[in-house]
């Protein structure tokens, strides 16, 4: 075992003190004799072989061991050691060179832990890490999928297609048998590795089972894929990009539809794809994209990629980067807004910047349903924060939202007058007369701003 | 027909063992010694700092392991231990905790890395799942950590959870 000078001093160091603080109990622990008579590095080796599970329990154990072998740092290269060596010998297995473009980052510790254990956690999924009991279980899950998956196919026999647009309809059937082959063929395939280079992005398509598949790209982003009846449903899974709600504020465990039926979201769908797994976005690498995935009735022209005007206007750059469900909802009036706190990350509801831009996509749509029930959800020192007075200017129903705190706070009170006066009629709300004492100044300000507003 | 050449081990406690060349090769220090050395007829190698109990259990997993190959344990563990060996070795670890520790000095001594990997992992399977209290105790370790301290790593250590 080859050990470097540095390690060396701090293992000597680490050593001598534990032999002074365990003396008493050496003649009483067999394994004391690792953790102070003996060779730490060897220790050190022992841990190479613990669960990522029991990391966060050994870095408490004492000082010495947190120091030596559980630091932030040292954690890291623990995991970026066992994601190395399996990624490379049981998905490449020699196949192609396959490096990791993002490196150990010290400015951003959490970043880089979050990335590597889960890509730790993919292989764990695609059955290269677990045990044969929990493989057996797993398999059984499966055939339960595939079963349910059957009588669904049979139900939907007896049921109409759903409306297609245009330019699918004449294809529609055809398509759908040869969804079916599809289907039999990656039966057949389970448990399948697919390298695809575009550019400088390496991208691996990992097959888990006929209905399951994953892509890594080499800049550690993960998408997962399932189908169910005839729907591709997908999950960011997160990777890289997971700590950063600009590039992935999905739950990691939330299975997004994938709607080739509707243009405007299915391009808005593929944009986020591309740029998640670090591609160039170009019209090419999305139809590459669409093959690459096996989006069935999925065709988009170069113009409505390109084009596509869903970030122009008002929404200019805001849409981008906000989950497509959101989106749905703000342009779909029958949309079921039930579950949109489902889909966005936990840590989403923390972030006040995040909010204040679905108010500003929400406010663009003339929709406050999404607000309101995100607003249920989200940290009530929230609605305390003068950030969100800019939105009253265009949101008049967002005044509903800080209504509780406006009661009770006369200078925000005043400053949200002066951004939006016509909220001034709520004030001759009983409920206000007792509790603010309205300037005669302030109410004569806010109603010559309206009039002139109303010329 | 030639015989097979062999190798004269001498423990820490003076007992000697006779091991075919060829077995014991997988030793990385004998190797590096046997390639220094003269060529004996029989050479003798001192194993300064191995007792005789764990050397012929190091000896006997040479002997199993150098005609069928152990398979490498992938890092983390996945599972018990049990679940990633051989039926061998199953059994060569039903040893106590003292012989298993003194195995893994002699392994890392004799650089042995399978033998390293074994016993390691076997150590690695019996933390698994085990809280930082029962670990102290199992290594008999005192806990320094004041009270705040052990919550702030605690504390930073969420990410597991979380991801």
């Amino acid at each position: 075992m080859k050990r470097t000078s540095s390690e060396d001093n701090s293992l000597d160091t680490f050593s001598s003190s534990k032999k002074q603080k365990s003396n008493q109990l050496l003649e009483m622990k067999p394994l004391n004799i690792l953790v102070c008579r003996y060779d730490p590095f060897v220790l050190g080796h022992v841990f190479k072989f613990c669960s990522p599970m029991d990391l966060p329990s050994l870095a408490v154990v004492c000082k010495d061991w947190h120091d030596l072998y559980f630091s932030r740092e040292k954690i890291v290269l623990i995991l970026k050691e066992w994601v190395d060596t399996q990624w490379n010998n049981k998905i490449c297995s020699g196949k192609l060179t396959w490096t990791w473009s993002v490196e150990y980052n010290p400015e951003n510790e959490y970043h880089s832990l979050a990335y590597w254990l889960r890509l730790l956690n993919v292989l764990k999924e695609v059955n290269i890490m677990i045990t044969d009991e929990q493989g057996k279980k797993d398999d059984n899950d499966e055939e339960e999928e595939n079963e349910e998956e059957h009588d669904d196919e049979e139900e939907e026999q007896d049921v109409e297609e759903d409306e297609e647009e245009d330019d699918q309809e004449d294809e529609g059937e055809d398509e759908e048998n040869d969804e079916h082959d599809d289907t039999e063929d990656l039966k057949k395939i389970s448990h399948s590795v697919e390298f695809i280079e575009m550019g400088n992005t390496k991208l691996c398509k990992i097959t888990t089972s006929s209905n399951r598949f994953l892509l890594v790209s080499n800049n550690g982003n993960i998408i997962r894929f399932k189908r169910k009846k005839k729907e591709l449903l997908c999950s960011f899974y997160g990777g890289l990009s997971y700590p950063s709600f600009e590039n992935c504020n999905y739950r990691s465990d939330y299975w997004v539809s994938l709607v080739p039926g509707k243009k405007g979201i299915l391009v808005l769908q593929l944009k986020q794809m591309v740029k998640y797994l670090g591609f160039d976005d170009e019209y090419l690498v999305a139809c590459n994209l669409i093959d690459i995935i096996g989006l069935k009735k999925a065709k988009v022209s170069n113009s409505k990629y390109t084009d596509y005007p869903w970030d122009q206007g008002e929404a200019d750059g805001i849409i981008e980067f906000v989950p497509w469900e959101i989106v749905t909802a703000c342009t779909t009036s029958d949309y079921d807004i039930s579950h949109i706190c489902e889909c966005l990350d936990d840590r989403f509801f923390n972030s006040f910047d995040l909010f204040c831009k679905l108010i500003e996509v929400s406010t663009t749509m003339y929709t406050e349903s999404i607000i309101k029930n995100i607003s249920l959800k989200v940290d009530s020192e929230f609605f305390k924060n003068r950030g969100l007075l800019k939105y009253c200017r265009q949101e008049r129903k967002l005044f509903k939202l800080l209504d509780e705190s406006l009661r009770h706070d006369k200078e925000f009170l005043k400053e949200a007058l002066r951004v939006n006066p016509s909220i001034l009629k709520y004030l001759f709300k009983k409920e206000y007369t007792d509790i603010i004492e309205i300037d005669r100044e302030l109410i004569l300000d806010c109603l010559n701003r309206l009039s002139v507003a109303q010329q | 027909m030639s015989e097979t050449k062999q190798v004269e081990l001498t423990s820490k406690d003076k007992v000697s063992f006779k091991v075919d060349r060829d077995v014991i090769l997988m030793s990385g220090l004998v190797k590096d010694m046997l390639e220094e050395g003269d060529e004996d007829e029989t050479p003798i190698i001192p194993i300064p700092n191995v007792d005789s109990k764990p050397l012929q259990k190091v000896i006997e997993y040479c002997q199993y392991h150098h005609k069928e190959p152990a398979q490498e344990i992938e890092k983390p563990l996945k599972g018990k231990i049990e679940d990633v060996i051989c039926d061998w070795d199953k059994k060569f670890l039903e040893i106590d905790q003292s012989l298993l520790i003194e195995l893994i000095m002699a392994a890392n001594y004799l650089n042995i890395k399978d033998l390293l990997d074994l016993t390691c992992a076997k150590v690695a399977s019996m933390i698994k799942g085990k809280s930082p209290e029962q670990i102290r105790e199992m290594f008999g370790i005192e806990n320094d950590f004041t009270p705040e301290e052990e919550a702030k790593i605690r504390e930073e250590n969420k990410w597991c959870e979380e991801a």
